[in-house]
């Protein structure tokens, strides 16, 4: 028997909280096995509720979910919980030790002391915090939650792992420990991840997927330079700058402008492109062989060059240039009540 | 004045010379209310972590009904039972009516919606991720509610613990379904509402401040526990 390719497939799903509106309304969306995908989007934007869902800790109020190919119910919930691993953006743990809490899972699937042990020893060696492991949970700080929630999901060796915001109470050095985890986890075991992230560039240079999620929608757009405001005489009005849009749109109030379409210069370009504002440069980083520049100007931009263009126009920290880009490369995203200013 | 200050001397100089007529009735009503009090714990705490737990119709109803109940007049109670439990009465073959045990029976009736509403209270004061926590590292229902139980250990104990205060100081039903026997059912408060009435205030008072000395310590043991989870 062959596994299914589709981790999760989900058609229609529609989520809400007590009688309030629908905070999640996916038409239809596929999820790759043995893959790392991201999910971004501002806050609010439905990231939660989705892995919610995809943990089976909640029901969507209508729609059809799919895991592996099974269609899920209440029936089967338990089976379902079991075969993925959530960690939530701010854990909870049980009162008593680092290790007890790593334990858990094992016990409440009736794996013996001494194998429990000897697997979450090796749970607390893979997010390296072997040292932690006899301190008590009240004990530990915003970072160290955050790898023990890991370890504690981890020892259970999920089909799924899903991760809420993994990255945000982690230092430079952790981060690239979990990314490099993450990655044995999908070659050797054949791991799916999904994770949620605020981080637009690190979504796209960690996961093989990127799904942006906009006031609970999926959108095509990377969700890079993204700014809400409202359209005023055919420019889009952050509130900061005014945007020149591609065409007389009445409605819309988020816009998001390609980092790859965006042109950097010392002076203004006088050509066809209409959004021209000045900046400074804040920082300048190396991704993935690309160059990532921070540019502050009335608002702040992320822009993408080549590390060819970088030597040719020799950019420093703190340099004034100017940003310039063509209204086409402004979409709107959608029209949305601002729910998640 | 001088009246109440011989008789509180007297009360402590009983209580000092371990007379046992004092013991006894003391050590009946403490196991009378322990005993109502964990009876009323083996149902009333799983029921209250069913309730939180689970979403059901009717569940603000009996809610609302559970509250209500906490304030049920003792003497309600011993009627009610007095009807069930006296020789007519459908409960009457078992011969239990003036027995400590139906005197059991009747506050753990009292106490069982004491003992239920703050067991909810204890697990809804819980933090709000305990529970998809749980859910999350694959619990079945029964493991749920367990770890829910034992996470809230120390504010159940205060359920318990407020059931047992609340069945040691009352009178109604001990005095209608006991009866008052001397050494089967006599507890602290029927002795004290009858040895009063016959005029022996010391020997009243002497039980008072037991009574009183027996809801410290309770407390008492309470706070070092509560501290110690802290």
């Amino acid at each position: 028997m062959t596994i299914p390719t589709i981790a999760y497939s989900l058609t229609g799903i529609q989520c809400a909280y007590a009688n309030g509106p629908a905070v999640l309304e996916i038409e239809n969306l596929d999820f790759q096995s043995k893959n790392i995908t991201a999910l971004i989007g501002p806050n609010g934007a439905g990231k939660s509720t989705l892995l919610s869902v995809l943990a089976f800790l909640k029901a969507p109020n209508a729609g059809r979910l799919q895991y592996f190919g099974r269609d899920c119910s209440n029936k089967n919930l338990l089976q379902l919980r079991r075969r993925v691993g959530l960690v939530a953006q701010k854990p909870y743990f049980l009162s008593g030790s680092v290790t007890e809490n790593v334990e858990l899972g094992l016990r409440l699937r009736g794996v013996n002391f001494r194998q429990r042990r000897k697997q979450a020893s090796r749970a607390l060696q893979q997010v390296d915090a072997q040292a932690l492991s006899d301190q008590s949970v009240k004990t530990l700080s915003g970072g160290e939650a955050q790898r023990i929630a890991l370890a504690r999901v981890l020892v259970l060796q999920p089909d799924v792992l899903l991760l809420d915001e993994p990255f945000t109470f982690l230092d430079t050095g952790v981060i690239k420990t979990l990314e490099k985890l993450f990655v044995a986890l999908v070659a050797e075991f054949g791991t799916t991840i999904i994770f949620s992230t605020h981080d637009r560039f690190h979504a796209m240079l960690l996961a093989d997927h990127v799904v942006s999620l906009v006031n609970g929608c999926i959108t095509e757009s990377p969700l890079i330079n993204f700014y809400s405001g409202k359209i005023v005489d055919g420019f889009f009005d952050t509130g900061h700058l005014k945007i020149q849009l591609p065409e007389p749109i009445q409605n819309g109030s988020y816009v998001c402008i390609d980092p790859n379409e965006i042109v950097l210069s010392e002076q203004p370009l006088i050509s066809t492109m209409r959004n021209r504002y000045p900046a400074v440069v804040t920082s300048i980083t190396v991704d993935s062989g690309n160059i990532r520049m921070t540019v502050d100007g009335p608002e702040q931009f992320q822009v993408l060059i080549t590390r060819q263009a970088l030597d040719d126009f020799g950019f420093k920290i703190g340099e004034e240039i100017w940003v310039n880009f063509k209204s086409t490369a402004v979409e709107v995203v959608g029209s949305y009540t601002t729910k998640f200013d | 004045m001088e009246f109440f200050s011989a008789s509180l001397v007297a009360a402590v100089k009983l209580i000092f010379a371990f007379d046992p007529e004092i013991y006894r009735i003391m050590w009946t009503s403490v196991r009378i209310s322990i005993s109502s009090a964990l009876l009323a714990s083996f149902i009333g705490i799983p029921l209250g972590a069913l309730i939180t737990i689970y979403e059901f119709h009717g569940k603000k109803f009996l809610q609302v009904m559970l509250n209500s109940l906490m304030a049920l007049p003792t003497v309600t109670i011993g009627l009610i039972f007095y009807g069930l439990l006296s020789r007519n009465g459908p409960m009457g073959d078992y011969g239990l009516l003036y027995t400590q045990m139906a005197v059991i029976l009747g506050e753990c009736v009292l106490i069982l919606p004491i003992v239920v509403n703050l067991t909810i209270s204890a697990i809804q004061s819980a933090d709000e991720r305990l529970l998809p926590t749980l859910k999350m590292l694959g619990a079945s229902q029964l493991q749920q509610l367990l770890l829910v139980l034992r996470e809230r250990r120390v504010a159940v104990l205060c359920a318990v613990v407020t059931g047992f205060g609340r069945a040691i100081g009352e009178v109604g039903v001990a005095m209608m379904l006991g009866g008052n026997i001397a050494g089967v059912t006599r507890t602290m408060t029927t002795a004290i509402a009858l040895e009063t009435n016959k005029g022996e205030f010391e020997f009243a008072l002497a039980l008072g401040l037991l009574l009183l000395s027996v809801a410290f310590a309770v407390n008492g043991l309470l706070q070092v526990l509560r501290r110690g989870h802290e």
